[in-house]
Formats: C-alpha cells, sequence, structure tokens
C-alpha cells in the first residue's frame, strides 16, 4: 500500500536533478569537518605501531619519549584505563596488550602540544618485541600445521563470544583438517545439492581470488575529544558514518553513561564502510585522563596500514545446469579473510550466491580465517564486489559452455516477486528482470557486433570485448525518527541525526518539500548532536534514503496535517478544500483564498497566538529491506601483448525503486563505477612475505585516476518499493557490485580468457595470453 | 605524518655563489632546485642533509636555445613543463620533450626540472619507503643498512635508474656540464652515470648541472615510450628511447637505442645498435633488434610489477618505438 502522501503528491520535485545544500562548502573548502576544529588547547596525538606482523611485546619504554619537551603523555594498554574486552571489536581494544598480530598494530598512543612533537615522541618510544611467524594468506591459514595468527586469543573462542556475528548458540564452527586460524559458519542451504550436481548435464566449476582493498575516502579517520574542565562529560567530534554508535562505544570502553558523551554532527568526507568506530574509544580516554582535548588524525599511511579495509577473499563457485540451459545446482566455498579481528559482516557473505538466480539446489559454505593483518570491514556492498565477480563470472562461462545467449539465461533465471528465498520466505517486488531489459535493449548490448569492431584508431590491434554482469544488494532496515519545524518565514527545517555520507540530505530536503509543496530551497535539512538528535542509525547498507526518508515523510505529512488544521481555521474552509502549493494554503479553485505559511507560522508562534507550534514528528520501522539490483555493460579494449586495459564505454542500469534526486542518484552510479574498476583492474592491498605493507602509499596502491574511468551511461530503473519513500529503495551499494564482473566477462569476450583473480592485472592477462598461445589451452588464469 | 628533518636553507643568486656555498658547506649539504625528488626522500629519510642549497634563483641554469643544425642548450633549471611544451624540442627532440612530458603530473613537472629528473635518485622497493617501513623489513645497503634485499648475496645494490628524461638523453647524445668550484667539466651524458645503484651518478657532491647540450638533429627522428602502471603519475618501470637516422636510399644511417628503468643506469642497447646500422629496416631486421636490445635488460625483482613482465615488455616496448619511427619515416617520404 502506497502511503497517502504518495498519492497526493502531484511529484513535482521527485526525480528531478537538484544541487546538493552542502555542495558550495565542500566545493569551496568552507565545510569544516572534524579535523578542522581546533579548540585552544588542543593536543595532537600520534600512534606508536608495530613493524612485526606477529610479535609479542616484551616491553614498552616510554621514557624517552616522555623526556622530550612538549611530549605530555604515553599511553599503552596498561594505562589507557579502558575497561577490559574480549578481544572481538578492534576499536574497544585499540592498543595492543602483549600480543601484536598484524603490522601497524598499534602499541602506544603519544600525546604532545604538537603533531610534530607528537611524531617525535613516537618514534623515542622503544618497544622490545619477541617476532612470531606470520599468516598472511588466508588459504594458507586454513591448512592444519599453519601458524597461528593469533596465540593469546582462540579465534573460533572469541567469534561465538561476539555479538556481532549472531551465531546461533551452541555454532560449533570446527571441521576436520582446518587449522585453528579457520572458523566453519553455518551453511546456508536450499534443496539438496547432491541431487542438483547429479540431474546437471554441465558442470562448471572456477576457483577465483581477490585482493584485500582500502575503501579509501578523501578524510581520513579524523577524532577530536573536548573534556570538559570540571566533569566527566566529552565532546566528540568524529568521522564516524553513526553518532550514536560513536557514542555507545565511547560509553562501553570507558565506563560511562552515554549521557557523559556528546558526539557532535560534523560532515564526513567519505565513508563506503569504513568509517563506523575505530579511534573514538582511544582518543577518548587519552582526553578524560589529560583533562584537556585531543586530536587524532590519521595519515594516508596510516590508513593504508592500520585501516580496517575490505576482505580478501578466495571463492570456489560450481555450478551445474541440464542442456536445456537449466540451473540446477550453485555450490560454493567462500574463504573470508577476516583479519586479526572477527569480520563483523561474514555471516552476510554467503547470501550474494542465492540472490540472483532461481535454483532449486543450492550449497554455500563459507569460512571466516584469521591472518596477521588488520581487520576487515565494510566496503560499499561488503563482499558483494567479490562475490559476485566470482558467482558473475562463472555464469557467462557456463553460458558459453552451453552456447547460450547470458542475457536470455539470466533473464530466464532472475529472481523475481514471489520466489523462494534464503534462508525463507518470498521475494518482494523487486527489479532485476527490469534492470536486465534496459541493458538488453541499449545499442551497446542489442548492437554488440557493430559495437565491438569500433575502436579507436590509437588503439589498433588491441581486441575488444563486451561484458554484462549483474549484481544485487539485499538493502538494509532500521527505525529512524525526524522532526519538521516550520519557520516564521514560511521556510521548514527537517531535524536529522543521520550521517550524510553520500547526498542523502538533498533526497530528505525533497521529500519534506515534496509533501509540504515547498521549493527544495525552502527546506533546510539540519543535523543533530547525540544530546537531541531523533533516533538513527549507522549511515550504511544503503537504507538513510530508504529507512530515515520515511521519517522525514511522515514528519512532513504530520507537519502537513497541522498545516492545514490550523489554516482551514484561518479560512473557514474544509480541509478537503485546501492545497499546499509555493508556500501557500490556497482554496482549491479560487487561487486569491489563501494563506502564507508565514501567515500559518504567525498564528502558531506569535507572543498569544491561538494555535499550537507547526512541529512536525515522524517515526518510521520498516518491517523489511527494499532489495536493489543492476546490471552492467563493459566495453574494453585490451592490447594481448602487453596486457593493457582501456574500459571504452559503460552503461549501468539500476533499480532504485524511485529516483528521488536523480542528479545524486546517477552520481552514486558515476562513483560506484569507478570504485569498481579499481577493484576490477588496480587496487590491492599488497603484503610482504613478512606481512608487511608493501602498498604505503598512493603511488604504490592504484587508485583509478581520471583517465582510468571512461563516459558511464546510467539507465535508472524504476520499480516501486512498497515500503520506501515515494517507492525509493536505496542507491549507494550496487553500482559498484557488478563491475568487476562485467569487465572480467568483456575480457574474456575479448581473449576468449576467464581471469580469477582480482585485480585483473596486465602482467596476468599477458601470462594468461601466452599460456593459451603455447597450446596449454587451459579455459582460465589467474592473474 | 611525515616530517622533514630540520635544515637550513641558502638561496644564492649566482652560479659562482652557489658552488662556493656547496663547497663550505661540505658533504652535509645538497643542491636542490624543484625538491620534487629530494624533499619527499628527506620525508622518509633517505636524505637527511644539514643545509640545502636552493639552484631557484641561477639565471645560468635557465633557458632553451639554439636550433635544429647547431644543437640546443638547456639550461638545468628548466621545469619539465617548458621542455615538453617548447616548440624548438618538440618539432626536432620528441624523444625529449615526451619523457619530460611523461613525467608524473602536472604539478610536478610544473615544479620538477630536467636536472633534476637527470639526477633523481635510485629507486627500488625497498629503498623508497619511510622509516618506519624501512625499519619494520631491516634496512637495504643504500640507507642505513648493510645488505641488499633484493638480492642478498650481492655486494652491490641495485636500486633502479628510474628517470624519464635519462635514457632519451642517452640516446640523443646529449652532452652536460657540471660546475664546482674546482672549474668545469662538460662530458657525453653516459660519463655521468654509474651503474650502482648506491651511486649512480658521478657528480661529486660540491658540482652543479648547469646545463644540458644537445647535438644538432637534422635527418634524425626520435621517440620515447614508457612502460608504467597508469597513465601518469607512475614511474616508469620500462622506458625506450630511440633515435634513428636513415640514409637517401632508406637504409639506416645511424640508430641509438638506450633503456630506462631496467638497470641503475640508462642502459645502451650496442649489439642491437650495430646490427642495425647500415640495414634496410624490414620487419624481421625490427624484430630481431628489439630482442637483441631486450638482452640489455635485466631487471631485478625490486619495482612496481614483476620482473618476468618487466622482462616480456622490453623487446616488445622496443619494436614498438621502432616501428613508430619506421613508419612515420615511410608514412612522411623520407627526408
Amino acid at each position: 500500500m502506497l502511503h497517502e502522501a504518495q498519492r497526493q503528491a502531484s511529484s513535482v520535485l521527485i526525480g528531478t536533478a537538484l544541487p546538493r545544500q552542502d555542495g558550495e562548502a565542500k566545493v569551496s573548502g568552507r565545510a569544516r569537518y572534524a579535523g578542522d576544529h581546533l579548540p585552544a588547547g588542543v593536543l595532537h596525538a600520534r600512534l606508536v605501531t608495530s613493524p612485526y606482523a606477529h610479535a609479542f611485546i616484551r616491553r614498552i619504554n616510554p621514557s624517552a619519549a616522555l623526556a622530550l619537551p612538549g611530549v605530555v603523555a604515553v599511553f599503552t594498554a596498561a594505562n589507557l584505563g579502558l575497561r577490559s574486552s574480549d578481544g572481538s571489536v578492534r576499536s574497544l581494544e585499540p592498543l595492543a596488550g602483549t600480543e601484536v598480530c598484524w603490522c601497524g598494530h598499534p602499541v602506544a598512543l603519544v600525546v604532545a602540544e604538537t603533531e610534530a612533537l607528537a611524531e617525535d615522541g613516537a618514534a623515542a618510544v622503544e618497544v622490545d618485541y619477541e617476532p612470531l611467524p606470520a599468516v598472511l594468506d588466508p588459504e594458507a591459514a586454513c591448512r592444519p600445521g599453519a601458524p597461528r595468527a593469533c596465540l593469546q586469543r582462540d579465534f573460533r573462542e572469541t567469534l561465538r563470544q561476539s555479538h556481532a556475528l549472531f551465531l546461533p548458540p551452541g555454532t560449533s564452527l570446527e571441521e576436520e583438517g582446518l587449522s585453528p586460524n579457520a572458523a566453519a559458519l553455518p551453511p546456508l542451504r536450499m534443496g539438496k545439492i547432491e541431487e542438483g550436481l547429479r540431474e546437471a548435464e554441465v558442470i562448471v566449476e572456477e576457483h577465483y581470488r581477490t585482493s584485500p582493498v582500502h575503501q579509501s575516502y578523501l578524510e581520513p579517520q579524523t577524532v577530536l575529544v573536548v573534556p570538559d574542565a570540571h566533569t566527566r562529560q566529552l565532546t566528540i567530534y568524529s568521522s564516524t558514518q553513526g553518532l550514536l554508535n560513536a557514542r555507545r562505544a565511547v560509553a562501553l570502553a570507558l565506563g560511562l553513561s552515554e549521557r557523559q558523551i556528546h558526539v557532535e554532527p560534523v560532515p564526513v568526507g567519505g565513508g563506503f564502510g569504513g568509517k563506523e568506530v575505530l579511534l573514538e574509544p582511544l582518543v577518548a580516554a587519552a582526553a578524560l585522563q589529560l583533562r584537556r582535548p585531543v586530536r587524532l588524525v590519521y595519515t594516508r599511511q596510516e590508513e593504508l596500514l592500520a585501516g580496517n579495509p575490505a576482505p580478501q577473499t578466495a571463492i570456489t563457485v560450481k555450478l551445474g545446469a541440464r542442456r536445456d540451459g537449466t540451473l540446477t545446482a550453485i555450490q560454493v566455498r567462500l574463504i573470508l579473510d577476516s583479519g586479526a579481528y572477527p569480520y563483523p559482516l561474514a555471516g552476510l557473505s554467503g547470501f550474494h550466491f542465492s540472490n540472483l538466480y532461481r535454483c532449486p539446489h543450492l550449497a554455500i559454505q563459507s569460512y571466516l580465517v584469521q591472518t596477521n593483518k588488520p581487520g576487515s570491514a565494510a566496503y560499499r556492498a561488503p563482499t558483494g564486489p567479490q562475490a559476485y565477480f566470482a558467482l558473475e563470472s562463472t555464469v557467462d562461462e557456463l553460458c558459453r559452455r552451453l552456447g547460450l545467449d547470458p542475457l536470455a539465461f539470466r533473464l530466464r533465471h532472475a529472481l523475481r516477486e514471489g520466489d523462494a528465498r534464503v534462508p525463507g520466505g518470498r521475494w518482494p517486488r523487486i527489479g532485476l528482470v527490469e534492470c536486465l531489459e534496459a541493458v538488453g535493449s541499449h545499442p551497446l548490448w542489442s548492437e554488440r557486433e557493430r559495437v565491438r569492431s569500433e575502436l579507436p584508431a590509437e588503439l589498433s590491434g588491441w581486441r575488444v570485448g563486451i561484458g554484462l554482469a549483474a549484481g544485487g544488494w539485499p538493502g538494509a532496515t532500521e527505525p529512524a525518527a525526524a522532526l519538521c519545524r516550520l519557520e516564521s518565514d514560511g521556510s521548514c527545517t527537517v531535524i536529522v541525526g543521520s550521517v550524510d555520507m553520500s547526498g542523502s540530505d538533498s533526497s530528505l530536503a525533497l521529500i519534506a518539500a515534496e509533501v509540504l509543496g515547498l521549493p527544495p530551497r525552502a527546506v533546510t535539512v539540519v543535523h543533530e548532536g547525540t544530546d537531541t538528535m531523533p533516533y538513527s542509525g549507522l549511515t550504511a547498507g544503503s537504507k538513510t534514503t530508504y529507512a530515515l526518508g520515511s521519517a522525514v515523510l511522515a514528519a512532513a505529512q504530520d507537519a502537513r496535517e497541522q498545516i492545514l488544521t490550523i489554516a482551514s481555521e484561518l479560512l473557514e474552509a474544509a480541509r478537503e478544500d485546501l492545497e499546499l502549493r509555493d508556500g501557500r494554503v490556497t482554496v482549491r479553485g479560487v487561487p486569491d483564498k489563501y494563506v502564507t505559511f508565514q501567515q500559518v507560522a504567525a498564528n502558531s508562534t506569535n507572543f498569544g497566538a491561538r494555535y499550537a507550534p507547526v512541529f512536525g514528528r515522524g517515526r518510521s520501522a520498516n518491517a523489511t529491506s527494499g532489495p536493489m539490483f543492476a546490471v552492467h555493460l563493459a566495453k574494453v579494449a585490451v592490447d594481448p601483448e602487453t596486457g593493457e586495459v582501456r574500459v571504452l564505454d559503460y552503461v549501468a542500469a539500476q533499480d532504485v525503486g524511485r529516483a528521488l534526486n536523480r542528479g545524486e542518484v546517477e552520481g552514486q552510479i558515476y562513483g560506484g563505477v569507478a570504485q569498481g574498476i579499481g577493484w576490477a583492474l588496480q587496487e590491492r592491498l599488497v603484503y610482504g612475505e613478512e606481512g608487511q605493507l608493501l602498498t604505503g602509499t598512493l603511488m604504490d596502491y592504484a587508485l583509478p585516476h581520471s583517465q582510468d574511468v571512461p563516459s558511464i551511461t546510467p539507465l535508472i530503473v524504476e520499480v516501486p518499493c512498497e515500503l520506501g519513500p515515494f517507492g525509493a529503495r536505496g542507491a549507494g551499494e550496487p553500482p559498484v557490485v557488478p563491475v568487476a564482473a562485467a569487465i572480467g566477462n568483456a575480457l574474456r569476450d575479448a581473449l576468449g580468457l576467464r581471469l580469477t583473480e582480482l585485480p585483473m592485472t596486465p602482467e596476468g592477462i599477458v601470462r594468461a595470453w601466452q599460456e593459451s598461445e603455447s597450446g596449454n589451452r587451459t579455459p582460465s588464469a589467474g592473474s | 605524518m611525515l616530517r622533514l628533518p630540520p635544515f637550513r636553507y641558502l638561496a644564492p643568486r649566482t652560479l659562482s655563489e652557489a658552488t662556493r656555498l656547496l663547497a663550505e658547506e661540505g658533504p652535509q649539504a645538497m643542491p636542490v632546485a624543484g625538491g620534487t625528488d629530494l624533499l619527499p626522500n628527506m620525508k622518509r629519510r633517505q636524505f637527511t642533509p644539514a643545509v640545502l642549497v636552493g639552484l631557484r634563483r641561477l639565471r645560468e641554469l635557465k633557458g632553451i636555445s639554439g636550433s635544429p643544425d647547431v644543437g640546443v642548450r638547456i639550461g638545468a633549471g628548466e621545469t619539465l613543463t617548458s621542455i615538453s611544451n617548447h616548440p624548438l624540442i618538440r618539432a626536432h627532440y620528441p624523444a625529449l620533450a615526451l619523457a619530460a612530458a611523461a613525467v608524473s603530473t602536472p604539478q610536478l613537472r610544473n615544479a620538477g626540472t630536467i636536472g633534476g629528473n637527470i639526477l633523481l635518485d635510485t629507486r627500488c622497493n625497498y629503498y623508497n619507503q619511510t622509516e618506519f617501513w624501512r625499519h619494520s623489513i631491516g634496512y637495504c645497503m643504500k640507507r642505513d643498512g648493510s645488505i641488499c634485499l633484493v638480492a642478498p648475496g650481492s655486494p652491490r645494490c641495485w636500486a633502479i635508474s628510474s628517470a624519464d628524461t635519462a635514457p632519451v638523453l642517452v640516446a640523443l647524445q646529449a652532452r652536460v656540464r657540471l660546475v664546482s668550484v674546482r672549474g668545469e667539466r662538460e662530458i657525453p651524458i653516459q660519463e655521468l652515470f654509474y651503474d650502482d645503484g648506491m651511486r649512480p651518478y658521478t657528480r661529486e657532491a660540491d658540482e652543479i648541472l648547469q646545463e644540458i647540450w644537445l647535438p644538432p638533429a637534422l635527418g634524425w627522428r626520435s621517440t620515447y615510450l614508457k612502460l608504467r602502471r597508469r597513465g601518469s603519475f607512475d614511474f616508469p618501470i620500462l622506458g625506450v628511447a630511440v633515435a634513428l637516422r636513415r640514409e637517401p636510399d632508406g637504409r639506416i644511417g645511424d640508430a641509438r637505442i638506450t633503456l630506462g628503468a631496467v638497470a641503475s643506469h640508462p642502459v645502451e642497447a650496442e649489439e642491437a645498435m650495430a646490427r642495425l646500422r647500415g640495414q634496410q629496416p624490414t620487419p624481421t631486421l625490427l624484430q630481431e633488434v628489439a630482442t637483441l636490445a631486450a638482452k640489455r635488460a635485466r631487471p631485478l625483482d625490486n619495482a612496481d610489477l614483476t620482473i618476468t613482465y618487466r622482462k616480456q615488455l622490453t623487446p616488445i616496448y622496443v619494436r614498438r618505438a621502432l616501428d613508430l619511427l619506421v613508419e612515420a619515416e615511410q608514412g612522411s617520404g623520407a627526408e
């Protein structure tokens, strides 16, 4: 059932492209991020990090650092004063105690009067280590006899106690022949996989590997904590994606009540899942002890060394089908590199393989493996790029084996409303088929024979291919609340507690403007801190517009009702006869009989006024999420002699339910595809044999440049979502998901080779090409 | 945060003042022009000079002048941008314009000079890292350590010559002038280089590279191809500079092939050059020459992308550079 306002609204604004309210401040450099706040007397902190990937700490001697002028304090796990934790969450145990488990693991925090002095202090802290064998590769770490990644804590025991993973009580996590570094997660099943494989006349099996990848947001991790001079109250400015999440973590770690902690809203320079809570408890503990503001801003090297990147994976996909092209079995073995801490999103990863196609028999076994690397975290559609690279590459291979059109195969098996869902229930109305149809009618696909022959002159001799891949994101939901206040000038303020990471404010403003009949510039979205904000969870999962947008819609509707009540009395007209347009309430059909919003405000806010102030309150608890799908097409050129790849053209279809601010939706697609090109062709954190990071700068860690990203054509598909505001679904996550698979499938088309390792580097392509040329025609090769 | 170590900065106004300051301050002083290589290296503590002598104000290091029939003088303080944009260089020494334009990014080319690029410190995965990283891996012989981490049994350092303009200037047979209080010397640019990653230049600590002389260009064609991961920013993992002079009958009168980023110095492919001279450039010959030239490339596993890949790509890039020059000539008709 659609909301009343959706039926009423004439949708004059929804679907237009409107500029962002925060755009000018950000482009001109006037936006004040967490790191731009420099209160009087602020101290600067720097980390002392472990040069070893695995070692015992014998002794930490801070005396040389403390002797330096300007160094105020050196904190270690022993004197930081945090509550003891179970070791499952890094932010609650930010400094290593007696064992370091990854190169970059912080062992001490030096606080000084300036950043330079803190750096000097950090260099002067003496740490005596006893190096231990390290294990870096997640597949190697699974093998019995592999070195233990952490000796002082049992990984499986930590997982069982971790709340983040939602493991059912009594989950064993054991499996024969598996090192104690590895935990077998509860399998996902539908039907009987043995039956599905028996029915299959064609079976395709491939093994894939992906690399750890950093979120590479522009603004580094930043925390400033300002303690009250007289009480145990802390004010926090942080680059976090969730204000209440930061408050809860600090309260838990320091043993304070939540009311003692005030997290202020500040603009965030990108997060992509990598900025939940990381350094807040550490800096808060230092500030609380020193009674002075303390600020810690990561360098780019610290980001790459001691951030929380997306996990490395090793994935085996086995697909079975009958000769007529009926998919009978999907079997997956997924190894997830947890890093040194439990990867909180591990439970989600297996579902990706059940989220595209109808298949009666399905078995997905995931393993979470501890290694001597920083803990893995979310990155835009967590594990989506890895999973769909594996799944969609294998589907492409299956289609080739069966001689089937890859689009027709996908259309035939695409999930539709009412299909059974793993682990239970049915799929709601979704737009996968519509996305497939949208790319199918685009010339890049429908005229691909012609398009394939079109090659820029300077690339003569290169081979061209076109690849298709689908991907999805199940969406997320969380209760949310919002307020909507009428101002005396007739404008409206929407009050929220979300962190705007992606331009979601512009969509929230549009929702309120649409409901209230106001021009969008007359709606201002204001962010409150944790003291006063209406409830809002982490900005994550593509749920801000979907879940918080519903609350804003309800708040605006509430305000609208209040405005109508006042206006109907002022105009002596029935409510049903009134309409809201351009900041006025007008009697329908009598254009000169109206009251302005200013008049409504004057009658509800002035001294002695008759009516209660217009103050809309909206709450939402969307019971289910709104699944999203994207289908991409890539046209690539590749020089088989050198392995160089150029992405020449790109089409991205995506079901967004309803595009509220079309410009922002397109922006999400451009950004997601650009990041996906990094996943596909360039980005990887490389570790040496002993676990040292070899890619500690943006020279070595290769992000895509502007010239690596082609022109991208977004095809916006709108299959309305029942609970989303005006039918909107989320938009942020899906555009990164199918990119690596689409480019891999395009390379397969160009070269006749299956690349199975991300990133697909020039040298991997050359090696695969030479192997195939020399007659060693295996259908797959690593990079 | 990477910080510069403490140092004094001196800003002489003339070349003689600069050479005097370098002599007075001794080996603790280093000259700095654009600073795009030196300053990041100082932040990582590869260099910790107590004194920097700034070359920016020296007019003796400025200017590009000459003509294709007498040759061209380039002041060592000219920026890479001004070299890549200069009409004389673009028209008659295109390899140099291409190489200068291929260095890093526009911002760094606006600051970085050709003298600084020629004297770029050699690079290695185990060396161009922060102090923290080098400490964590146990330091190498090029700075603070005693062994080579690329080839642990080796008595020498294998850091790579990574300047784009250096192989081009070798192929163009440039000469350079070095000035110090002890006097001046003008040498073929090859003699500026040592095959030693630790001490890659014959320049003495008190010498300033003042200018570069390009010989007459009439009859010559040249080009430069650069292999790297991305189309900007990245250092070369292979540079191929080729200069050819054709005889009126189409035979190759003279040929210079120089490889960059395959050793601690720019490497001339003598055997390949000799094989080309006096010959008609048939596809078979060009392939043979490319294979011969590539033999001179002995990369080690100390740069971006793997050693195997860099080896494989060398003959392909040499062949492509040769093809470009031969085809261009045939396309436009021999001069």
